[in-house]
């Protein structure tokens, strides 16, 4: 049991699996944009035919990066990259305090020869082997002062870093899609809103509600889109917070931010009247949609059920829902054939006289409680990348004992991560110290 | 447009500074390389002073953005970028064969520039997402990190195709295999900062630091692909022909990332 227990411990922490992994997810992030992510079923049965279509959504394919087996990998590669760093990082952290226990071994050297006396030769020596991102230390044994330039410890923990940003990245993630959300307001010009629609099947409500003021729309001269503007009021109880929202402007409110990413024009109200059959007006008003709407003296309402700005190309257009006592019907009625509905006969004739448009915009409301560590892990992992830089220098060592009446400089030198081209580096190291000499 | 006909110009003499190099390939004659090290400076300097003439000519039309917001833009300045990288390796590192393989980079992005029918030389203004700061650090990090890669999926080739150490003015097998390893190490820092300056400026204009747009998803597919090539390296100790063979992957994905999502799969960063 015990062994069973090492060995998958092991397994999940080794780079054999980080490899699995990242192949895996990088296959499956290809698949999805070669399949296209979250379209109408129907673009989906156009390419690929109806039997394809119902297996990918099966799969989830049509939504592969929020699918169960995407973020279980994703899930299993946080913790492969936690057991695997946690291997790794301790040894390295706790080098950093005391130097490397082992002697290195250093391919090059060379032997200088100098007739300044011992301690101003040690002096010389410091001053000149001091490089930016190194670390110099000085020892005596048996009578030879060595000095070693090598790369502060602290750079080798580029690797540590970039993990953990990782993690960082991931769980941030992680605790954002479990409690935050994303979701779209509908918000007329005029209106307010604290509804924000997830999807088809779901829908938060703010604390506080959204008034748009103003929706504007510019253009270039040539017509491109300059700029799309919501000036909005953020109404919280009694306080009331101005705003403007642009693309690349986002507001924020109590940890909800704001974007502005659609708009358009939204039936407003529409003006009915009602004729009798023989065409005399026996009601006019405005209804808006899903509001019933009653007919004074009759036990008769009416309700836009539907509404569009252009019905199959006849014009605007509304559908309405009508019980009359306990008969129920229902009827599209155009502004541009007002006789459209005598054609059907009925005891009343429903004429759409106005349909009057409102702007609105779209506002993207975006909770995410996670993005703190995230931007964290974004930063550290930019900082964590740049260590490496230094371990691609390289370490020195330098042994100074008389030689009767001169001083002999040992120089010893060993390549980084880099080894191409040292022995270059190294023949200017010397000459470094040789000139800091005469 | 003035800028547009000098970069044409320029094509030609990247084409001049490439015949050079080839001839220095074919006949060792160092007089060859030396003329085409020269035309290729003269070439940079001349190619970034159109830029900066566009640069200029946007703001003398009101318009006023730095040229990195099209197609057009995009491939010359990757031209630029690409060139800027052969000098920095020839004239500080010393890399005196890369000229016959980094140039005709330039040349091919500059040539389909300046030379294909279907594209939109005009300046044009700036559509609201792409009205921010980050845009110029998001470019300028990702272009410098494919540049990084095309040398070290240059060298990767030249290392499979080298099969011994014998003559010839190439590095030796050992070099070449470092030199791959090198042009990771340098752009993968630059494509981390590239997408994460991505993400912050996605933040701020999509509404979410990562929505798997195409170019996103490629762009972490590339990353992945450079951090199994470090994996393999540093812990796996694979050298050689296999580490070749993944910067060469490698840099395919670049390629798709950077072209390939836009002709082929649609999204939200249609711009390029």
């Amino acid at each position: 049991m015990k062994k069973f227990f090492k060995e998958t411990i092991d397994y999940l922490s080794s780079v054999r699996l980080t490899v699995v992994i990242l192949i895996a997810l990088a296959v499956l992030a290809a698949v999805g944009t070669v399949v296209g992510q979250n379209k109408l079923p129907e673009e989906y049965v156009m390419r690929f035919g109806h039997t394809v279509y119902r297996g990918l959504s099966l799969l989830s394919v049509t939504d592969i990066y929020h699918s169960v087996y995407f973020n279980a990998l994703l899930m299993l590669l946080a913790v492969n990259i936690t057991l695997c760093t946690l291997s790794f990082a301790p040894k390295r952290i706790a080098a950093l305090r005391n130097m490397p226990a082992k002697e290195k071994s250093y391919p090059v050297s060379e032997t200088l020869v100098c007739p300044r006396p011992e301690e101003e030769v040690i002096a010389r020596v410091l001053k000149s082997v001091r490089r930016p991102l190194c670390r110099t230390t000085i020892t005596g044994r048996g009578g030879e002062t060595i000095v070693v330039s090598a790369v502060h410890p602290v750079f080798s923990l580029g690797a540590v870093i970039v993990h953990i940003s990782i993690l960082m990245i991931i769980v941030g993630g992680l605790i954002s899609s479990l409690f935050g959300y994303s979701g779209d307001m509908i918000i007329i010009e005029g209106g307010s809103s604290r509804e924000v629609f997830l999807d088809r099947k779901h829908m938060v409500v703010l604390d506080f509600s959204v008034e748009l003021n103003r929706f504007t729309f510019n253009r270039y001269e040539d017509g491109t889109p300059r700029e799309y503007r919501s000036d909005i009021t953020i109404v919280d109880g009694t306080a009331r917070t101005d705003a403007s929202l642009t693309v690349n402007h986002p507001a924020e409110h109590e940890g909800v931010r704001f974007y502005q990413t659609s708009f358009g024009k939204e039936m407003d109200y529409a003006t009915i009247e009602i004729l009798s059959r023989e065409g005399k007006s026996v009601f006019s008003g405005n209804a808006y949609w899903s509001i019933p709407v009653a007919v004074p003296g009759r036990d008769m309402t009416f309700t836009i059920v539907r509404n569009s700005p252009e019905f199959m190309d006849l014009g605007p257009a509304v559908q309405l829902l009508i019980t009359d006592g306990k008969e129920k019907y229902d009827l599209w009625t155009f502004i541009n054939y007002p006789d459209f509905d005598r054609e059907r006969g009925g005891a009343f004739v429903f004429v759409l006289k106005d349909y009057h448009e409102v702007p609105y915009s779209g506002i993207t409301a975006v909770k995410e409680p996670g993005l703190p560590l995230v931007f964290s892990g974004f930063i550290l992992i930019c900082i964590g990348f740049l260590f490496p830089i230094a371990s691609s220098m390289g370490s020195y060592r330098v042994g100074i004992c008389p030689d009767a009446s001169n001083t002999k400089i040992t120089v010893e030198g060993a390549p980084g991560k880099l080894k191409v081209g040292f022995d270059a580096v190294f023949k200017r190291f010397v000459e470094g110290i040789r000139k800091s000499l005469c | 447009m003035l800028s547009s006909t000098i970069l044409s110009w320029i094509t030609f003499a990247y084409g001049a500074a490439f015949i050079c190099f080839i001839l220095y390939w074919m006949l060792k004659h160092d007089a060859a390389r030396t003329l085409g090290d020269a035309i290729v400076v003269i070439s940079f300097a001349v190619h970034l002073v159109a830029i900066v003439l566009r640069w200029i000519e946007s703001y003398r039309i009101g318009l006023g953005h730095i040229p990195l917001t099209n197609f057009y833009e995009s491939l010359i300045f990757l031209s630029l970028v690409i060139a800027f990288i052969y000098l920095v390796l020839r004239f500080v590192f010393r890399y005196t064969f890369l000229g016959a393989f980094m140039i005709p980079l330039s040349l091919l992005a500059l040539a389909y520039a300046s030379l294909s029918p279907d594209i939109d030389r005009s300046i044009r203004p700036l559509i609201p997402a792409l009205q921010s700061n980050w845009l110029t650090v998001h470019v300028l990090t990702c272009f410098l990190a494919y540049a990084a890669f095309a040398f070290s999926f240059v060298v990767a080739v030249l290392y499979l195709l080298r099969r011994e150490n014998k003559g010839g003015f190439l590095p030796d097998r050992e070099t070449l295999d470092e030199l791959t390893y090198r042009g990771i190490i340098a752009g993968m820092p630059l494509l981390t900062i590239g997408i994460i300056t991505g993400a912050f400026w996605a933040h701020f204009a999509w509404g979410s630091y990562w929505s798997w747009d195409p170019k996103e998803t490629w762009s972490l597919i590339t990353w992945i692909t450079y951090a199994l090539f470090l994996h393999a390296r540093l812990i796996r100790g694979w050298r050689g022909t296999k580490s070749a063979i993944v910067s060469i992957v490698g840099f395919c994905c670049v390629v798709f990332t950077f072209l390939g999502v836009n002709f082929v799969l649609s999204g939200l960063h249609s711009y390029l």
